[in-house]
């Protein structure tokens, strides 16, 4: 069973982790290689995908981006960076970015993934070691000697 | 107790910080975003940030402008006991520190100096010593700032050592010594060594030259270290296989007898070329890429040198009173690069006093850097040369330049 709009675009349905139903045309959901693998696959003959590792919070964030940037061949690449920008902006925080760098890994779209990966590298860029610890939930693991010859090594970067 | 205390563990969804923080491929991902600084700080979150950021695999898939040089170093002076070297950032909105200006990674009585650049090492060796022979030579890494002393090639007339380094390929890398061969008189010797396996070893047949070849600027490209010759036969050598060959070089032409080679490089696997024989006054200035089958050279960019010239019109001497005489621009080929796209290649020029950039397809330049004369530069002058040094183009010295590439490659 699959639905078509008046533009004969096939359409598809994503159902997140929890239960929620997207309905977008398979241009769009094809962003993502993992869904175009399924499409091809025939797992969408059912009518709907289910995503069980995407919230649907994340996934009508994912469907923003694969929207945006399907329709966007012949739009300007500035345009798009801005959106880009935007968009990462209203994440805003790293937890919300690190849900949706997850998300863009399993539904391997290139595009977003890299998005997210340099934004979550400029958020911790400039950071201390000990800043990036607390924001990570990471624990450090150095005895104190281990430590410091790991900085000697690399003297100039701490200075 | 204890089913209580693992209801509690298993109960706690995992954040998704603890579940990117634990899954490698993402991790990395992130991490080979950093700046290069940041990056060896991070060394010291954790072990397993460590173990991550110093793996060779992750180090040869960190090149932060992929490959592309980000700074030029300039010899700036023979000072009698140790070279110094200017550091030239290429992109005017990058402002990185010098890791250098003389090198003292480690004591060398005779003072060290960069011979060749290659792919984010520098293989350097002593600068002072009157026995070739007894040169030290050192694979150096500016930005890591770590070296590693190389073991002595085998006996025999040391002419050049060049490096051979690709990251794209191997995490290792080779250097290639031409010596005076011990068994046949007048014949050249090559040998290896590998930073894989080991010590040098002789390797091919030796060999014999036409002219002078510069041993000793050899240029590394996909695989094989070049050297070209200003009359003779030029050759490369390819490492991995162990074959040396001629390279083909366009026609001297008629009524010179030697090659006037104005830049000699590598950018993004390809190798450039420029010579030039005719003044630059009534024409563009080609830059030649070699063919990949080694077929023959072909002209890839143009550089509007009278463009230049009228912006800077400190490049003309005017002491030569004729544009048209060949060398009446003062000008210097600092670097090719090859952008990701056509339209991000470029080139450095040094002319009197300045850097610029060029763009070739846009035919755009701006300057990048003014060298100043310090007051120290100026005393070391002596008094009736600084009014000479002031007026730049009659000044104007050729000097070497080696590419900065940030790499964390382990040396």
């Amino acid at each position: 069973m699959s639905i078509t709009t008046e533009n004969n675009e096939k359409m598809i349905t994503l159902m997140s982790s929890d239960g929620e139903e997207f309905v977008v045309e398979e241009a769009v959901a094809a962003q993502s290689q993992t869904i175009k693998h399924l499409i091809e696959d025939g797992c969408s003959t059912e009518g709907s995908i289910p995503l069980p590792n995407v919230t649907g919070r994340v996934l009508s964030e994912v469907i923003q981006y694969c929207k945006k940037h399907s329709s966007s061949d012949d739009k300007e690449e500035k345009e798009l960076e801005a959106w880009d920008a935007e968009f990462v902006k209203a994440a805003d925080d790293h937890v919300a970015l690190t849900d949706l760098m997850m998300a863009a890994n399993f539904l391997d779209i290139k595009g977003l993934l890299d998005l997210v990966a340099q934004t979550l590298a400029n958020m911790i860029t400039g950071k201390s070691p000990e800043e990036v610890r607390r924001m990570w939930n990471i624990k450090n693991d150095f005895t104190p000697e281990e430590a410091e010859k790991v900085r000697k090594e690399n003297q100039w970067a701490f200075e | 107790m204890l089913s209580t205390k693992r209801t509690k563990t298993t109960s706690s969804f995992p954040s998704p910080i603890d579940t990117i923080a634990n899954n490698d491929d993402l991790l990395k991902e992130i991490l080979l975003r950093l700046p290069i600084k940041s990056l060896l700080k991070f060394k010291t979150v954790s072990k397993h940030w460590l173990s991550l950021i110093s793996n060779p695999h992750f180090s040869r898939f960190y090149r932060p402008h992929s490959n592309s040089p980000c700074a030029l170093f300039l010899r700036s002076s023979n000072r009698p006991l140790n070279p110094e070297y200017g550091f030239y950032t290429l992109q005017t909105s990058t402002n990185s520190n010098a890791p250098f200006k003389t090198l003292t990674f480690t004591v060398d009585s005779g003072g060290i100096e960069i011979i060749q650049s290659c792919n984010g090492l520098l293989l350097c060796a002593t600068f002072r010593t009157r026995y070739r022979s007894k040169r030290n030579y050192y694979v150096y890494n500016p930005t890591t700032r770590h070296y590693t002393t190389l073991p002595h090639p085998l006996p025999g007339r040391i002419s050049g050592v060049s490096l051979a380094f690709d990251p794209s390929k191997s995490p290792h890398y080779k250097a290639v010594c031409v010596t005076n061969s011990r068994s046949l008189r007048n014949h050249l010797q090559i040998q290896i060594y590998s930073s894989e396996t080991g010590p040098w070893r002789t390797s091919a047949v030796p060999f014999t030259t036409t002219g002078n070849i510069e041993f000793d600027c050899g240029v590394f490209c996909n695989g094989a270290i070049h050297w070209i010759s200003d009359s003779g036969r030029c050759l490369y050598f390819e490492v991995d296989r162990e074959l040396l060959k001629e390279m083909p070089m366009p026609p001297i032409p008629d009524g010179w007898d030697q090659r006037r080679v104005r830049y000699f490089g590598e950018s993004r696997g390809s190798l450039f070329l420029v010579e030039i024989y005719k003044p630059p006054h009534d024409h563009q200035l080609e830059v030649y890429e070699l063919a990949s089958d080694y077929s023959g050279w072909f002209p890839k960019y143009q550089v509007d040198i009278n463009a230049v010239a009228a912006a800077f019109p400190e490049m003309g001497r005017d002491y030569l009173q004729d544009p048209s005489i060949l060398n009446y621009y003062a000008f210097q080929i600092l670097c090719v690069v090859k952008g990701e796209t056509e339209d991000g290649s470029y080139l450095v020029l040094h002319i009197p006093n300045k850097l610029i950039r060029y763009e070739f397809k846009a035919k755009r330049f701006q300057k990048l850097h003014d060298f100043v004369l310090s007051e120290k530069m100026l005393h070391d002058i002596p008094p009736n040369g600084r009014l000479l040094a002031q007026e730049s183009a009659k000044h104007f010295a050729l000097c070497s330049t080696y590419e900065y590439i940030e790499s964390l490659a382990s040396v």
